[in-house]
Formats: structure tokens, C-alpha cells, sequence
């Protein structure tokens, strides 16, 4: 995610959606050969503190199937045989009076009990509801609208009710759920051609921070061996990338010290157009960790480039103080520090556009170039000939001057 | 003389297995719970029953085998049980305690707290009407709630003022509120009430058509009595224990909060002494 576009929709909903859901666009998916196998694993897997969500065909296939089959059938005995019918018949206004003064009797008696022992709460709710059945009894002595009404609403609770009876009725005929039996749109998702069921597992955090990734898969891995997906590739192949270019910046390295000392005959000397690069190239790792910024498929590409161009100002001083080695280094310095400097800003215009681009991938190597090679400049004029007037170098008898050592041949890498 | 022998040692070891026996099935403890007070009927009693049995004999770890509880729904059915089953303890109110203290001698344990108080007072409440007090109320019905021995009423609760039965009529009523609906409309007499009866009568909307025309002493509630014949010695205060902590403790809380008590503390003998003397005419 940190080299994608800066700015681009895609990066932002990603996140966005990373942020507020369990989702996350890569994903590992295990399999499973039964539903109850997936179930196992799909439960194990929810376990763990790196995995946010975990999607299996199991979701879709109710647990405890028997034992609630069982529990149907008991309902089934008790509401199998109710039939209601969808209209009730007309009742007059006596016989709602009788329905609601038998409520009444019973409210009382309910009263009572809660009156007796002192449930005062109690005997204030049941006051309420008594004074309402009290209302409504009065309202149908005196309005044979108000029991039409009534007669009404019986009628729409009939019909609920015998709707629900005959959705009860449907109820009684429901036979487990297997796999076998779920819609092929939702089977296509979780079943693969030769039958293996998938489970699919998100992890909690990004799978670009590289520690989290480590953790996750050092979780699931355990519970599913073969689990695959772009996290496990990623894990993989990021590796490799970063390995191979840390590895060949070494290989670089070395390669850079030989010719050094091909170049020079002397360690002394080797050490002395190594130094620049040694001290920049650190100030560089130091300056990106600060900046938040850590190596990547892109901005690692850097090092084997800065190990390249920032060796060069080492050894054309080297070369220059070589020569001067009378004088003093900062005077040598003053006096060809200039074309150094010009090499090393001409390189930057060069790579400095590489900064502004919108792929934050392509920013982040030009940055770290950018960053390379200020710092291997700056240690070029700044440290370098501090540390050899610090140890004395101008006066060094052993120094044996390369061969063909011209001023005229020593040309500044731009 | 070996025939003899083992004989001997067989009618020995079977002496012993019934001592043994006996001893195992030692009579359990007997808990009468008295519902004259209006817990309802035996049905409706039932799980408060159960659950407050269940809570002191798991407090007290007793297994099922080791206690017994009955439920008595009026003071005959107390009476019997306290003549007949024996009960080591029984929950019942002070009217019953004074009436039946000579059938088995009880020594009250625990009353019952509510309001943060020990004690209640009982309410005289008749339809609002000027000039109505206690002594033109003579001829009418009183109607009570749960108590209905005449001397408990007249020398306890009216401290003398009125005689009973001469004076009132007394009609135990189920129906309280039947009742005071009906003194309300002007259709009834009279009807005691305890403090927690009259608060509750607060919320009810004919409360202001009434009015208070006596007001009793402040009368203990008695909570839980034993009958010392019927416990071993030492087990009647684990027993007053474990129901004191019943309304502390979460589990308990709900079973105290049915029965709207909100703690027991141990009785006030000088009270209680003193409400006795009343009630024997001392």
C-alpha cells in the first residue's frame, strides 16, 4: 500500500475499508474436505488475535441442527394441531363485557397478592391497567360502535393469527440443512470443482506491515498448512525482493572495496574513498527511519544505485588529498571540493523529479536517492577531511601513489 | 451355649444396624412457613417456598433428605401442623405467634425489616365522612387481612378502645382491594391495614376518599420463631444465619424482595414480652 498512487480512490476505499469492516481486499483461504471439518477450522481460526473475520461454508449451515429438530417436534406436538380459522365470529357486547370483567377478576386478584404483602409499585401498574379495562367496559355499555370496532380488531388478530398458524404449519415439514441442499450461488463461493470446501480467513491488521504478516501466518499455518493467498505470496516474495537487493548492495559493497584497493594498492587509502560512502550510507538508513519510511520493492533499489554514485566523490578526493598530502585536507578540500559538489547536484536534478511523482513507490526511491546522495556528499567534504586532519593523515610516509596518479585523469562521476 | 452365642451376636448386630439406622435417618428439620399473612394459595406459594428452603439448606449445606418444608395457608392448618408435624422453626406473623404460643412453646428468633423498620402499625380506614371516628364505627364490618382473632385485635391492635367481636364484625377478607373499593364507594364498614398495605394504598386513585381513624402502637413483625423442643441445641442461631444473610445476598436478595422484606434482625424479646402481656391481659 505504501508505494501504490498517492492520493488514488483505490488506495483510499482500500483503506477505508480496511479501517471499518472486517474485510480486507487480500485474504488466505484454507480447505476443507466436510462442513463439519470447515466448521472446526473456521472456529479455530476465529480464535486467533490476528484473524478479523473468517467466512465458511459452516456459516451458512445452522448448528445443533438435531437438537433443535427435536426441540421442533416437542413444539410441533403442543402447536401442530391448532387451526385457526381467518375470521372470528361477530361478538355482542355482553359477551366482551364478560371477556374483560374476567381480566378484571384476575388483575384484582394479582392486586391483591401484591396489595397484601405491600408491592406498592405493583399495585400502582396493575391500578392503571385495571382503570383502562374499567374504561373500555363502561365505553361498550354505552357505544355499539366501540364493539364493532372491537369485532374489527379481533378480526385483523384472527387473520395474523392464521397466517401464522399456516406459517407454523410449514415449520413442522422443515427438514437439517446440509451443504447439498444450499442454493448454488452460495455454494460457488465455498465449493470447489473437486468438492474441497473453501474457508476464508482476514486478517485483523495490514498484511503489508511486515511483523503483523509474520504473526499471522505464523498463526494460521499451524491450524491450516496449506493455506494460500496473497498474504502468503506476499510474505514470500517481498522477502525475496528485499533479500536479493540487500544481498547484491552487499555483493556491491564488496565489489566497490576491490576496485578500491586495486585502485589505491593501499588499505589505508581503500578506507579512505570508502569512508564517505560508509557514512552517508548510514546517515541515509538514519534520515529514512526518521521520515517513517521503511525499505520496499521500490526505494530499496537505492542502495546498490547510491552505493554506485556516492562512491565517486570518495575516491576523487581520495585522490586528491592523495596528492596534496602535504597540504592540509580542508585546503584540499576548499580546492576540489567544488567539482564534487557539482557532480553530486547535477546527479540530484537529475533524480530529484523522481520525488515529485504521484506513485508513491517511484517518490519513496527518489527520496532515498535524493537522501543517499546528500549524505554521501556531505560526509565526502565535511567528514572526511575532518577525520584525516583528526588522525594526521597529510603526514603519512607509507602512502605509495597509484599508478598512472594524475590529477588531469581523475574525473568526477556525475 | 454356641447355639445361644450366636444368636446373641446376631440379635447384637442387628440391634446395633436399627440404632445405626435410626441415627442415619435422623428426623429431618421442619420448616412451617405460614401464609396467613396472604402468600396466596399453596400452588401460588410454592416456588417462594421453595426457593427460600432451597437458600437456607444450601446455606447451611443440608442435603434434600435432611430438612422438610410445609406451607400452612390459615391459622387452623398452623395450628394442626404446629400440634401434629412438630416443626422446628416456622415463619409466621405476631398474631399467630401470640395465639399459638401456648399450643407449642416458640421462642421468636427474627423480624422482619421493611422500610427500615422492625415494627409496623395498623391503620383503621373507613370512607371519608365528617364526624366518623373509631367509636361510631360500633355495629359496622372490619374487614383484615389475614388476622382475625378477636383478642389479638382488641387488646393488641386497639389496645382495648373497642370489644371484639361485640363492637365490629370481623370478616378475614382475600379481597382487600374488593374491599376498599367497596368502603370507598360508601358501600363497606371498615378495614385495617398495615404500614406497608397503607403506602401502598397511596397509589391507588380512591385513596383520598378515605380517612385514617385509628392508628395502633407500633407492633413488632415477627419474622421467624423456633420451637426449641423441636431443634438441637445450637442449630436455631445457624439457622436465624442463614436467613438474616438471605436478604444480603445476591441469590437471596430476590426471594426477601418477593415477600417485600428488606432484612431480618434478631427480635426484640422486650417488645415482644411487652405485646404478649397485652395479649394475655397483663
Amino acid at each position: 500500500m505504501s508505494i501504490m498512487p498517492r492520493d488514488s480512490e483505490a488506495v483510499k476505499y482500500q483503506r477505508a475499508m480496511a479501517k471499518g469492516s472486517d474485510f480486507q481486499p487480500e485474504f488466505l483461504v484454507a480447505t476443507a474436505t466436510t462442513p463439519d471439518e470447515a466448521r472446526t477450522l473456521a472456529e479455530q481460526l476465529r480464535a486467533l488475535d490476528t484473524v478479523a473475520r473468517v467466512d465458511s461454508v459452516s456459516d451458512l449451515i445452522p448448528d445443533r441442527q438435531a437438537e433443535k429438530m427435536e426441540r421442533l417436534g416437542k413444539l410441533s406436538a403442543i402447536l401442530g394441531g391448532i387451526s385457526l380459522p381467518p375470521q372470528a365470529d361477530p361478538v355482542a357486547s355482553e359477551g366482551w363485557i364478560t371477556a374483560f370483567e374476567a381480566v378484571m377478576e384476575w388483575l384484582e386478584d394479582g392486586q391483591d397478592k401484591a396489595f397484601t404483602v405491600g408491592h406498592k409499585d405493583v399495585v400502582g401498574r396493575l391500578e392503571t391497567l385495571y382503570g383502562r379495562f374499567e374504561k373500555l367496559v363502561s365505553r361498550i355499555q354505552g357505544d355499539p360502535a366501540a364493539v364493532q370496532r372491537l369485532n374489527d380488531l379481533q378480526n385483523a388478530w384472527f387473520k395474523v393469527a392464521h397466517d401464522w398458524s399456516q406459517r407454523m404449519d410449514a415449520w413442522w415439514q422443515l427438514s437439517p440443512v446440509v451443504a447439498t441442499s444450499l442454493p448454488e450461488g452460495l455454494m460457488e463461493r465455498f465449493r470447489g470443482e473437486d468438492g474441497a470446501l473453501a474457508v476464508y480467513m482476514f486478517p485483523k491488521d495490514s498484511i503489508y506491515d511486515m511483523d503483523f504478516l509474520d504473526r499471522f501466518l505464523s498463526q494460521v499455518y499451524p491450524l491450516a498448512p496449506e493455506a494460500i493467498g496473497f498474504p502468503s505470496t506476499h510474505q514470500v516474495f517481498s522477502r525475496m525482493v528485499l533479500e536479493g537487493f540487500k544481498r547484491a548492495s552487499a555483493l556491491a559493497v564488496l565489489a566497490v572495496l576491490l576496485l578500491l584497493f586495486i585502485e589505491f594498492r593501499s588499505v589505508k587509502w581503500t578506507l579512505i574513498a570508502f569512508l564517505p560512502l560508509l557514512f552517508g550510507g548510514a546517515w541515509m538508513f538514519g534520515i529514512l527511519r526518521l521520515m517513517g519510511q521503511s525499505l520496499n520493492y521500490t526505494n530499496v533499489i537505492a542502495l546498490p544505485l547510491v552505493i554506485g554514485m556516492a562512491v565517486d566523490y570518495g575516491v576523487y578526493l581520495a585522490h586528491r588529498l592523495m596528492e596534496h598530502r602535504s597540504d592540509d585536507p580542508w585546503s584540499t578540500i576548499r580546492r576540489f571540493g567544488g567539482p564534487v559538489a557539482l557532480a553530486a547536484l547535477t546527479t540530484l536534478a537529475g533524480i530529484s523529479a523522481l520525488v515529485m511523482g504521484i506513485h508513491q513507490g517511484v517518490a519513496t526511491l527518489g527520496e532515498a536517492l535524493v537522501i543517499g546522495i546528500v549524505s554521501c556528499l556531505l560526509a565526502a567534504v565535511l567528514v572526511l577531511p575532518c577525520l584525516l586532519g583528526f588522525a594526521g593523515v597529510k603526514t603519512g610516509d607509507r602512502l605509495v601513489a597509484p599508478r598512472g596518479d594524475n590529477p588531469k585523469d581523475a574525473g568526477v562521476a556525475a | 451355649l454356641c447355639e445361644v452365642g450366636w444368636v446373641a451376636r446376631v440379635s447384637a448386630f442387628l440391634l446395633v444396624l436399627t440404632l445405626a439406622s435410626s441415627a442415619a435417618a435422623a428426623p429431618a428439620v421442619r420448616f412451617l412457613i405460614s401464609g396467613n399473612a396472604g402468600m396466596g394459595t399453596k400452588e401460588e406459594a410454592e416456588p417462594f417456598v421453595q426457593r427460600f428452603a432451597g437458600f437456607v439448606a444450601g446455606k447451611l449445606k443440608w442435603s434434600a433428605d435432611h430438612y422438610e418444608v410445609r406451607y400452612a395457608t390459615t391459622m387452623a392448618e398452623t395450628r394442626k401442623e404446629l400440634e401434629t408435624w412438630k416443626p422446628g422453626f416456622a415463619a409466621l406473623s405476631l398474631d399467630l405467634w401470640l395465639q399459638l404460643k401456648k399450643v407449642a412453646p416458640m421462642t421468636p428468633l427474627l423480624q422482619a425489616q421493611v422500610n427500615g423498620k422492625a415494627t409496623t402499625r395498623y391503620r383503621l380506614v373507613v370512607k371519608k365522612a365528617d364526624g366518623v371516628t373509631l367509636e361510631s364505627l360500633k355495629g359496622s364490618v372490619l374487614n383484615v387481612v389475614g388476622m382475625e382473632d378477636p383478642q389479638f385485635l382488641q387488646r393488641v391492635v386497639f389496645r382495648n378502645r373497642i370489644s371484639l367481636p361485640a363492637d365490629m364484625k370481623i370478616q378475614a377478607t382475600p379481597r382487600p382491594l374488593r374491599a376498599l373499593r367497596a368502603i370507598a364507594q360508601g358501600k363497606g364498614g371498615a378495614i385495617l391495614l398495615d404500614d406497608a398495605q397503607f403506602d401502598s394504598l397511596k397509589e391507588l386513585p380512591f385513596f383520598t376518599d378515605l380517612l385514617v381513624v385509628y392508628e395502633s402502637p407500633e407492633l413488632p413483625l415477627l419474622g421467624l420463631a423456633c420451637v426449641p423442643a423441636n431443634v438441637p441445641d445450637g442449630s436455631h442461631q445457624a439457622f436465624a444465619d442463614a436467613m438474616v444473610s438471605m436478604c444480603k445476598e445476591p441469590e437471596g436478595k430476590g426471594i426477601c424482595e418477593m415477600a417485600n422484606i428488606e432484612s431480618f434482625v434478631p427480635a426484640s424479646m422486650a417488645l415482644l414480652d411487652e405485646v404478649a402481656g397485652w395479649y394475655d391481659g397483663k
